[in-house]
């Protein structure tokens, strides 16, 4: 039910470490701070929208769909900004966001989730003094994927149920009765998750 | 951690997602309608506590920087964090354990609602329009005054999680401190 | 391996579930019968400790729940009713593994006993799909496996055919009888326990008939008569 950003491809960013990938997007941030020139923002720019083609083997579809989720917003602050301090300052706050959504998008489109998470996770055992667990964060993580479709099919089963009552079916009534159930299932994983052993992930075999 | 906790934990991360992804409801004096998504926030605060709640919301955005697109309009991605809301998404771990925090030991509807306020709405907010303005590159009661337009469904919002929180939380008593 | 049930009371919100319960467990296929809230669902949970007696103890080959549940579960298996709520990662061999965390085995090791479990249950043809897209039955052997996988002393299991249709169930059923392990198999449908070596009949938080299966299915069918009117 639900697919993740990650586009498939074979090309330089696709095999490109994600660990690699992040820190870049670290240092363009960084750098982002430092840059003050507009031309030298906006060929920057250019050069990030460009690499979709160039380097990820992605085309243009993935640059406008990593646009589009911002482009009220986009819009707005231009605006704001135009009347505020001018169309150049107006154009450098625009351009700078661009830059930094695309190339944290371009990350997300080339790196597989697994991937991702394997970094996640050598990055937490740095803090496992402070009492985390890696180990239960990346399962936790491919639980709470498995539980939104089970929770979303308990959401649309107790609006049926309420629909064939004649109730009228909103997210207000719905939730009580969908939250009970929720609970109950959450319940039932978690006898199932002590019955195969979870406490003992941590303790010596 | 506890089967429970690790369960109840990515159970209210995965049902903060799935508030998002139902079809967003028309509201009054609200020009677009709003998702149901930050009510997610505040029921984790209220039914599984602040330490808890705060971690569900913490799950949930990891995930969403994986490269899962939860968030309500199926955003998700590193992009997230460096878009406007980005500042209100570091507000939703901080906002749930307040809420939890201020709940703790309530009963009645009052408590419950200023928890909500406070966590829910109080916490994101004050995250979410300095993040605005830092990002936007506009002034901070510019920002506030943006901001303004979500407060009426929000409102409501922490209504209803109120609502649900008072009836539920006295089914599970051993759950919610 | 023994199960020793010393005067266990378990009691919930506002009722009592369980009252004032003895049993000795030592046969090797055991049926737990009675009605919905008759108590046999947590007599289940009591014996690897899920649910801890609010009243006298239960030890498993010495040990007692109440302190060492970990350590008992590590040889206990349990069989949940809803095959929904016990697969928890995306694909079946995934979950399969998942099972054998406490183990610490190494990754050649894992992978091993997953492939030998799945040929075992005669499901290596679902390895790699994903757990979503299997039928109920399907979830239930994958289930079943993944409890399995850590090789258990005692397999409990609370209803594990009755949200299946009759053909998934009887081949549930069929496996469960096949293994060779202790089974003990909580169920409200006596057809299913004939060959089993002893059954105990819950009602209302007591056990109301233990014995043979024919002597506590003929005392059963006699209680249900004053209803068929």
């Amino acid at each position: 039910m639900i697919t993740g950003l990650y586009i498939p491809g074979d090309s330089l960013l696709h095999r490109c470490p994600a660990g690699v990938k992040l820190i870049a997007l670290v240092l363009i941030g960084i750098g982002l701070i430092a840059i003050d020139n507009l031309f030298l923002l906006c060929a920057l720019a250019v050069v990030v929208a460009a690499s979709y083609s160039a380097f990820a083997g992605l085309g243009v579809a993935p640059v406008w769909q990593a646009t589009r989720a911002v482009l009220v917003w986009l819009a707005l602050i231009v605006l704001a900004q135009a009347l505020l301090a001018g169309v150049e300052a107006a154009a450098e706050t625009v351009v700078r966001l661009l830059i930094l959504i695309w190339s944290a998008a371009l990350v997300s489109y080339t790196s597989r989730l697994s991937d991702m998470a394997a970094v996640l996770e050598r990055g937490l055992a740095a803090f496992k003094p402070l009492g985390v667990q890696p180990e239960k964060t990346a399962f936790m993580i491919a639980l709470t994927l498995r539980l939104v479709p089970a929770i979303f099919a308990i959401a649309r089963d107790v609006r049926d149920a309420q629909r064939a009552r004649g109730v009228d079916a909103s997210v207000v009534t719905a939730i009580v009765p969908a939250l009970t159930r929720i609970m109950a299932h959450a319940d039932a994983v978690s006898d199932a998750l002590t019955a195969r052993g979870y406490e003992r992930w941590d303790t010596a075999p | 951690m506890t089967a429970r906790d690790t369960v109840l934990i990515a159970t209210f991360a995965a049902l903060t997602a799935v508030l998002g992804l139902l079809p967003p409801l028309p509201v009054p004096l609200v020009p677009v309608p709003i998702t149901a998504q930050t009510m997610g926030v505040m029921l984790a605060g209220l039914m599984i506590g602040p330490r808890r709640g705060g971690l569900a919301m913490l799950l949930l955005l990891g995930v969403v920087a994986l490269g899962i697109p939860l968030l309500a309009g199926g955003r998700g991605g590193l992009a997230v964090f460096a878009g406007p809301s980005a500042g209100y998404l570091i507000g939703w771990p901080i906002g749930a354990f307040v809420t939890g925090m201020l709940a703790r030991g309530a009963t009645s509807p009052a408590p419950l609602f200023a928890a909500c306020l406070a966590g829910g709405i109080g916490v994101v907010y004050a995250c979410g329009i300095p993040g605005v303005a830092l990002i936007s590159g506009i002034s901070v009661p510019t920002a506030a005054l943006a901001s303004a337009a979500f407060l009426p469904g929000d409102l409501i919002k922490a209504g209803v999680a109120t609502a649900v929180a008072v009836t539920l939380r006295r089914a599970y008593p051993r759950l919610t401190p | 391996m023994s199960f020793i049930v010393d005067h266990v009371t378990v009691r919930f919100q506002c009722r009592i579930a369980l009252d004032d319960v003895s049993a000795a467990l030592d046969e090797r296929r055991i049926a737990v019968i009675g009605d919905n809230g008759s108590g046999k669902s947590t007599f289940a949970r009591v014996l690897n400790g899920l649910i801890l007696p609010d009243e006298g103890r239960v030890l498993v080959d010495g040990r007692d729940t109440l302190t060492m549940g970990d350590k008992i579960r590590a040889h206990v298996g349990f069989c949940f009713q809803n095959p929904d709520t016990q697969l928890v990662m995306p694909t079946v061999a995934e979950d399969l593994a998942l099972g054998l965390k406490p183990l610490k085995l190494a990754p050649a090791d894992i992978e091993q006993r997953v492939e030998d479990t799945l040929d075992r249950f005669e499901i290596a043809h679902l390895a790699q799909r994903s757990v979503h897209m299997l039928s109920g039955g399907e979830k239930q052997l994958v289930a079943l496996a993944g409890v399995m996988i850590t090789a258990p002393d005692t397999v409990i299991c609370d209803e594990p055919t009755t949200l299946l249709d009759r053909r998934n169930a009887a081949n549930v059923l069929a496996v469960l009888k096949d293994l060779a392990c202790r089974v003990i198999l909580v169920t409200h449908d006596l057809g299913q326990i004939a060959d089993f070596d002893r059954a105990v009949w819950f009602h209302d938080g007591l056990i109301a008939a233990d014995g043979s299966p024919s002597e506590v299915a003929a005392a059963y069918e006699k209680s249900l008569s004053g209803i068929r009117a």
